[in-house]
Formats: structure tokens, sequence, C-alpha cells
């Protein structure tokens, strides 16, 4: 139980610098985005693709979002 | 259709999501959706889909909401913490993605990323569609696996700070990287710092991009794969995500892919796994998706996808091995197996196969330290940088035989074994043992070719590769001299001349014995065969050198010992001399007492029966009797082609029948050499026989020519004449016997007692044969003193005739005087007596003087061109280059009577 609880320690500890890093750079990315990546790097996924993978998809919703916005007020 | 595809996946995700129940929520959260949307489509009805649509965003919110507080704790902590139990670094084969684990993550990005925006039902439906399929492949690679260093990437954002002049956020990372190093819970901390460094250096890229064009918003940097237009119309097909992706493996999507890759900026996509997968393909020739053969050359490997500079130099350089690996198969192809390649050739492939084995061995250890990509077991031992150091000493190996097998093509046998053996010379130890262990296999036919012809004397040879050639045509009685010869170019080169030359006399003598000589009896078994080895290193071991002395010393002796015994050699050398070489005196003497007579005819008169009856009596009245009756049934006459006015002397000859292996020590051009000497020897016995009979007539009628006083002239010139030709006779005679024949004959002995094989007997036979044909001026250099030398011969022949004539001319004067005086009685009166006188008288002057006169005339004449001849004669020989008839002319001038 006690090393548990060591191990949920260390992972926010882990999570704070990752954040703290995230902040330093102005990735923008919130603590939920962060740990996903991180656990997808973690199994292995390439993270160059990753990164690209994330703006883009950001981009998108945000485009799709604006269409939406500009669709809905259209009507 | 569907719903099986749906149980399948759902199959495989539940049994690993049994474990974590809050995320199986999710998942089915999310999969209970497709489901209800599957059911709506088909539906068709817009109130209905709304309706879904409504439900489904209560429910997602729910969810939502859900993953809000999870993803603050448990999400974020407790499942990191989670998979970095699953994924610890002692479980290697676990470090490979895991794709179902992978799949969730993503789901949960893109529910993230759309919660985020606030986007409606349907937009974060057409999101999700649009996404799903580009985000899963994208990840769906082989396992990420870094080439990079920690400290690397950390110093790289540090200058990207640095370089946009926020230095005093660089220290801070500075401190945060200390302490991101630090952390234990992480194994990939590379791998995120490039995350990071990606992330933050696309930003910027994306933001300066925006700033200068706000078309480029629209501009995505890389498309979703257009797999096919129902999905980018946004049809739903009631397929699963997962089978999405499932379709988009095992359909032939894989063209699609590579055209993407090449569409998408290469270093996205292509991890170093995946190369390293394409690669072993490639280093085996084979086409992959990355690596393919030149179309124009189907040889070479060109990149059909493009990538970083470095990366593409590491991979060029690896193809190389690839291309000489196809290049040794092509080799292979054309003569492994191929009746017209030598057995020489075929071994060289042969090991060139077991090479190539190895290097198959090589790659298949290489591929396992990949890891089975269906398996899922994936890991990185191997990098593309690694993979530099396995495929070093290959690639060098692969090189050098590729450089050896262009030097061997086309050749064959022993030419091939010392192409291959001139590497084996080569300065890198590596390399040089690379080549002796090919050579060792390469030299098995060649040896074991020797060992058969050195056992046996037989040749299988059907590429014409061993060093020893045999012709067929070739009848037995040349079998020694012409059958077998030594092809000089197919000796290999770790073999000397000497031992090339030994091994043939081995094998020749063999086949000597067994086809000439009929004995079949096994000479010598090679028990121990001798290891190749030892025929390429000779000079640390003998062993193969020891096989061939030895069997060559067993063979050559026990073939000397057969001819000497059974087929009496020496006793026939003996004969020769005897009878062809005028050494039997009494035989020769009485032979020549017989056949005077018979000779005196001209040539075309001579009866052969007669010859031969003469032959036989001389045989059977002289020593030759007690000779064995193998050699003189051989004795036999032969009488040479005569020319017009050639007299019996002159193609008389005796013969000696050779027959067996005598023959191939004694064949016909040795045996026509013996005539030709006996020719000559017969010639000058017959002259001293002349010169003997002249002085022996002169002798008998010496008293009866004494009286009378007008020939006193004549005869002393006619002694004076006859004397110096007995000496140059004689002179000769002791040259020839002394001199040639005797020295000769001495040296030919010793030379048979030394010689250790059949050559060596034929060799001094040779020899001895042309010593004398030399110094006896029959050799081409002295045609111009043989001829002379036959004037000076057919001078005494005329000598001899003139001073018949003469004695009878005298004899006959002798006879009428002495009648004359019969006649005289002194009761005669003395009218009588004047008349008788002179009609005496008259007699005398009228018919004898003259001839006497013609006689001492003819005397003069021959005394003159004999004296001239013989000038002439020594003249020549002074100069002889040989010494031994230089010192002939000493002995025929020694009180310098001529000059």
């Amino acid at each position: 139980m006690t090393s548990n609880l060591n191990g949920t320690k260390d992972a926010m500890d882990a999570m704070q610098v990752v954040e703290e890093i995230a902040d330093l750079l102005k990735t923008g990315l919130d603590k939920e985005t962060l740990s996903i990546c991180v656990r997808l790097i973690e199994n292995g996924v390439n993270p160059s693709p990753l990164a690209h993978c994330i703006l883009s998809l950001k981009r998108d919703c945000a485009r799709l979002a604006a269409n939406s916005a500009l669709s809905a007020s259209e009507n | 259709m569907t719903l099986v595809n749906l149980d399948e996946t759902d199959s495989i995700s539940s049994s690993i999501l049994a474990k974590k129940r809050k995320i199986w929520n999710c998942w089915n959260y999310d999969k209970d959706e497709y489901v209800k949307e599957e059911s709506s489509d088909q539906d068709t009805d817009e109130e209905s889909d709304s309706d879904n649509g409504n439900k489904e965003n209560v429910e997602y919110n729910d969810t939502a909401s859900r993953l809000g507080e999870l993803g603050q704790f448990v999400v974020s902590e407790e499942c990191i913490r989670c998979d970095l139990k699953m994924y610890k670094p002692t479980n290697i084969s676990s470090k490979s993605p895991n794709p179902n684990n992978i799949e969730q993550l993503i789901f949960r990005l893109l529910s993230k990323i759309a919660s985020t925006y606030n986007l409606n039902e349907n937009l974060k439906q057409q999101f999700f569609n649009d996404q799903y399929t580009l985000v899963a492949k994208l990840f769906s690679y082989d396992a990420y696996s870094s080439s990079e260093d920690t400290l690397e990437v950390a110093e790289r954002i540090k200058k990207k700070l640095v370089s946009q002049k926020k230095t005093n956020l660089a220290l801070t990372f500075q401190e945060l990287e200390t302490k991101f190093i630090k952390l234990k819970i992480l194994k990939n901390h590379t791998a995120i710092l490039e995350f990071f460094l990606a992330y933050y250096s696309e930003q910027n890229k994306y933001d300066s991009v925006s700033n200068k064009n706000s078309l480029a918003l629209n501009s995505r940097l890389f498309d979703a794969p257009k797999i096919n237009d129902q999905v980018q119309n946004n049809v739903i097909e009631g397929s699963t995500s997962s089978q999405k992706i499932y379709n988009l493996f095992k359909n032939d999507s894989t063209a699609d892919l590579i055209r993407d890759n090449q569409r998408l900026k290469p270093t996205l996509i292509l991890n170093e796994t995946y190369i390293l997968r394409e690669l072993i393909y490639a280093l085996q020739g084979v086409d992959g998706k990355i690596f393919q053969k030149d179309p124009k050359d189907m040889q070479t490997m060109i990149l059909k996808v493009e990538m970083e500079k470095p990366v593409r130099m590491m991979v060029m350089r690896y193809l190389e091995s690839g291309w000489f690996y196809g290049r040794l198969r092509r080799f292979l192809a054309t003569y492994n197996n191929n009746p017209s390649a030598g057995l020489v050739l075929q071994a060289f492939c042969a090991y060139i196969s077991t090479e190539l084995k190895e290097y198959h061995r090589l790659l298949a250890v290489l591929e396992s330290q990949l890891g089975d990509k269906d398996e899922g077991t994936e890991c990185s031992n191997i990098t593309l940088r690694r993979l530099s150091v396995w495929l070093e000493q290959p690639l060098e190996r692969l090189k050098f035989l590729n450089i050896i097998c262009d030097a061997v093509k086309d050749k064959k046998g022993g030419i091939l074994l010392s192409t291959i053996f001139t590497y084996s010379k080569y300065g890198d130890a590596n390399k040089a043992a690379l080549v002796k262990s090919g050579l060792a296999k390469c030299a098995i036919p060649i040896r074991d070719m020797i060992i058969e012809w050195i056992c046996d004397g037989q040749i299988r040879d059907i590429h014409e590769e061993f060093f020893v050639a045999f012709n067929n045509s070739i009848p037995n009685e040349r079998l020694w001299h012409d059958k077998y010869n030594l092809r000089i170019s197919q000796i290999p080169s770790f073999l000397s001349e000497d031992q090339a030359k030994k091994i043939l006399i081995i094998g020749k003598s063999i086949n000597f014995l067994r086809v000439i000589c009929n004995e079949q009896k096994q000479i010598k078994a090679v028990t121990n065969i001798p290891s190749i080895e030892s025929m390429l290193e000779q000079k640390t071991d003998t062993q193969f050198q020891d096989l061939i002395d030895q069997a060559y010393i067993d063979t050559s002796s026990y073939l000397i010992e057969i001819l000497l015994k059974k087929y009496k050699l020496l006793d026939h050398f003996n004969s020769l001399r005897k009878y062809l070489l005028l050494g039997q005196g009494d035989f020769i003497r009485h032979l020549m007492d017989l056949m005077e007579s018979e000779l005196n005819k001209k040539a075309q008169e001579l009866m052969f029966p007669n010859l031969q009856r003469l032959l036989d009596k001389a045989v059977t009245e002289t020593n030759a009797q007690f000779e064995p009756s193998y050699i003189i049934s051989r004795l036999d006459v032969r009488l040479l082609p005569p020319s017009p006015n050639d007299m019996g002397w002159d193609v008389f000859s005796l013969d000696y029948t050779m027959d067996g292996p005598l023959k191939t020590v004694f064949n016909s051009t040795i045996i026509q050499r013996y005539l030709r000497i006996f020719n000559f020897l017969w010639r000058v016995k017959r002259m001293e026989y002349i010169t003997c009979s002249l002085w022996s007539s002169y002798k008998s009628d010496a008293e009866k020519l004494r009286k009378m006083p007008e020939i006193y002239e004549i005869i002393h010139q006619s002694n004076i004449i006859r004397s110096e030709m007995i000496r140059l006779v004689q002179n000769l005679n002791f040259y020839i016997m002394f001199e040639v024949l005797e020295v000769s004959w001495k040296n030919l002995c010793e030379q048979l007692d030394n010689s250790k094989d059949m050559d060596d007997v034929i060799s001094a036979n040779e020899q001895f044969l042309n010593t004398i044909i030399t110094q006896l001026l029959l050799d081409e250099n002295s045609k111009e003193i043989a001829k002379e030398l036959r004037t000076i011969f057919d001078l005494i022949v005329k000598m001899s005739d003139l001073s018949e004539q003469f004695h009878k001319i005298a004899l006959s004067e002798y006879e009428a005087r002495k009648e004359f005086k019969e006649k005289c009685t002194d009761d005669m009166d003395e009218d009588q007596k004047t008349a008788l006188d002179n009609m005496e008288r008259k007699r005398y002057h009228g018919e004898v003087k003259p001839k006497i006169r013609n006689a001492k005339h003819q005397l003069q004449l021959l005394k003159n061109s004999f004296s001239e001849m013989v000038k002439n004669l020594l003249e020549a020989l002074k100069n002889h280059p040989n010494e031994s008839l230089r010192f002939l002319s000493f002995r025929f001038n020694f009180n310098e009577y001529y000059y």
C-alpha cells in the first residue's frame, strides 16, 4: 500500500515537472492532455508526430468550431 | 458483419480493459455511441438522429465530467503509474506499444480536444471520424526508439529558446530539465523532451506562418488519408474506428500509405523500427515499402521515400551490403549447378552459399532482435546506428567475396585456384583467413583429382581443370611421351612446378605399368589423405609434399625395377652397344669378312635373304652365339632405301628390334639414330678394313714387285699414300672408340644407375646418343665436315681400286718377264735373242709403260687431292665448337706434317 502511495506521489511529482516545462514552453496544454501525451509517449508513440498531430487536431477543431459558429450565426 | 467485427474488437479490448473499470466505462460509452449511430443511420430519420444526438450529448457530457475528475488525478497519476508498472524496464518484450491501450488514449485525447473547443455533437462526430483514422495510423506505426541523447534534445530546446532571446526561460528550463531527468517514474525522458521540442517548434512555425498568411490556417500540415469518399462525406458506414484501422492495414491501402508518406513530412511517419524492418528486407534484395529495386537495372535498391539526410546516408551505406548480396546471388544463379562450370567453380559457389547462409543467420538474428510486429512484442535493441556495428564485418566480407567473384568469373580449375590464392596474401588478416577458408573448400576437387591420379592413375576431369591432361588418341607406344601432359597454366600457384611434374610422372608411371607392362599390382594406397591445408601451407606443413615424394619414389622405383628385372633394360643397352655400336669386335670383323663380296655389289642387286643368312652365320661362328636368345633374336639386317650408284656398303645396316616397354625407351626415332651411328661406324670400319687389305696385298706381292725397278717409284708413292691413309683411319678409329663411345658409355651407365624414374632413363639415353652424334660429326652443324670426311673415304676406296689395278698390271708384267726369261735360253743364237729382246722391249714400251705412267699419274692426282682434303678437314676440325673434335685435329696433325 505504501509503495502504491509512493508511486502516486512520484507520478504527481513527475506531472508537476512536465507541466512546468509545458508552461515554460507556452504549449497551452492542460494537465489532462499532457498526461495523455506522456502516457502515449511512454507507450512508445513517436513524439514528433504526436506533437504535430495535437497541434493539427487543435487547429482542425478550432476551424470546425469557427465554421459551426459562422453557420449558426448565418442561420 | 459489422457486429461480428464489433465483437472481435470488443473481445480484444475487453480482455485488457477488464482490469481498469474506469477506463472501461469510458470506452464502453464510446462503443455504445457508435452502435447507436449505426442504427440511427439505418433509419435515416433526421429526427431520431437528433434525438440520439441529444441523448448522446447528455451521456457524453456525463462521461466528460467523469473524465474531468479522472483527468486530474486518477487518469493522469494512477494510470501512468499503472502503465509504468506494466512496462517495467526489466520486461523487455513489453516495451513496444500496446495498440489497445493507445487506442483508448487517442479517444481520450480527441474527446478532450473536442470538449476544449466546445464542439456540438455533430461536429464532434465529424471531427472524430475525420481525425481518428489519421491519428491512429500515425501512432500505430512501429514503436518509436529514440536515436538521440536526452541531453542533446534538452540542449536543442535551450538553443531554440536562446535563439528567440528568451535566455531567462532557457535558464529556468535548465533547472527543470535536471529535475525532469531525475524522475525515475518516467522511462522515456528523451521522447518526452522531443515531444516538447517538436510541439514548441511547430507551434512557433505555425504562429509565424499564420502571421504572414492567414490562408495557412486552412492549409493543414498534412491531410487525413483519403481512404474512401464515404469517409470524407462523413457517411458513417457502421464500422467502428478500430475496424477502420483494421481495414487500413488489411486492405490494399499500403500504396496509399506510401503515397501519403511521400506527401507527408517523411520524418513524421518513418520511425526507426519501421526503417530497420524494411532494411532487413532490402539487405536480402527483397522489395519492401521503402526500398525497392531500381526498375532500370533490377539491381540497386532505391529509396521510395524521402528521408532526412543523415538517416539516408546511413541507410544507403547499409543498402550497399544488400547490393553485394544481390550480386553474389546472381553469381550463384549463373554458376551454381551449371554443368558447364567446372568442379572448382562449383565448390567455390558452395562456399559462397555457406557464407550467404551466415549472412542470412545474421539477418534472422537482427530480425528477432527487432521483435515481432504482429505479436506486439517489438523492442528497440537495434537502432540504425547499432546496425552499423552489426553490419560492419559482414559488409566487408560480402564486398571482398564480390571482388573475388569478379576475378574468378569464367575461370576454372587451377587458374581459378591460383586467382583465389593471390587474394590469400591479402594484408588484412581477416580477409586472408576468409580467402583461405574458401580456398580450402575450392581446392578439394583438385586435391581429390591428385589423390586419384597418384593412386590409380585415373583422371576424371570433364571440365579440363586438372593440370594433367591426357589425349586418348595417342597410341600406347607413345603413352609415356605424349599421352599425358602438364597444363602449365592450370597448375595452382600453391604447387611448385617440380611437384606438378612429379605428380605427372607418378600417374604416368602407374598407367605405364598397367597398360604397357601389364603389371596390375597396386603400388601405393594412400591411407591418410593429406589435409587441404598441407597443400596450401606447404611451408609449415609437409604432409602433402611427403605424400608426393613418397608416392613418387615408390612408383618410380617400382617401374625401374620392373624395367631392369623383367625387361632387362641394361642387357639391351649392352647389346646395342655391342652390335649397333660395333663393340663386339670379333663379330663385326667376321661379319665384314663374310659380307665383303656381297656388299661390293650394287645396292639394287643385294639379296636380303643372303644377307640374313650371312648374319646368322656370323652369329653362330663368333662369340655372339653365347648371347641369350632374347637378345640375339632381335638382331636383324636392314637395308636403307638406296639411291642410284649406291654400293651395298652404303645401304647395309644391322637392326635391333624392340617391343613392349622397351619401345618407350627405344622408340623408332631413337633406333633410327642408333642406325645412323652404326652406318658411320660401319663405314669407318670398312676404311680400316680396306687400308689393311691394301697393306696385306702389297706385302704378299712385294717379293715380285721388287724385281721390277721401273715401278719402284710408283710403289714408293703408293706406300706413302697408303700409310697416310692408314694413319688417318686408325686415328679416327681410336678417337671413336676411346674418346667417344667408351666415355659416353661410361656416362650412360652412371646415369642409368642413378636414374629415379623413367624420364631419367629416357633422357640418359638421349644424352648418350646426342653426345655420340655430335662427336661423330653426324649432327647438322658438322654436315660440311662430314662431307669432306666422306670424300676422304671415297678417295681411300679409289686408292684401293687403283692399287688393285696397278698390282694387276705389275703382276702381269712380272709374269711376262718371267716368260721372256724362260724363252731366252742359252741355246738360242744371237739373232733370235735380239729379235726376242726387241719384241719384249716393244711390248713393254708399247703396252705396259703407258699403263704404268697412267697409274703413276692417277696416283699423283689422288695423292694431291687426298692431302688437299685432309688439310681441309683439319682446318674445319680446328674451328669446331666441340672440344674433343678440336683435339682430333691435333691428333691427325700431331707432327705438323700437313701444315
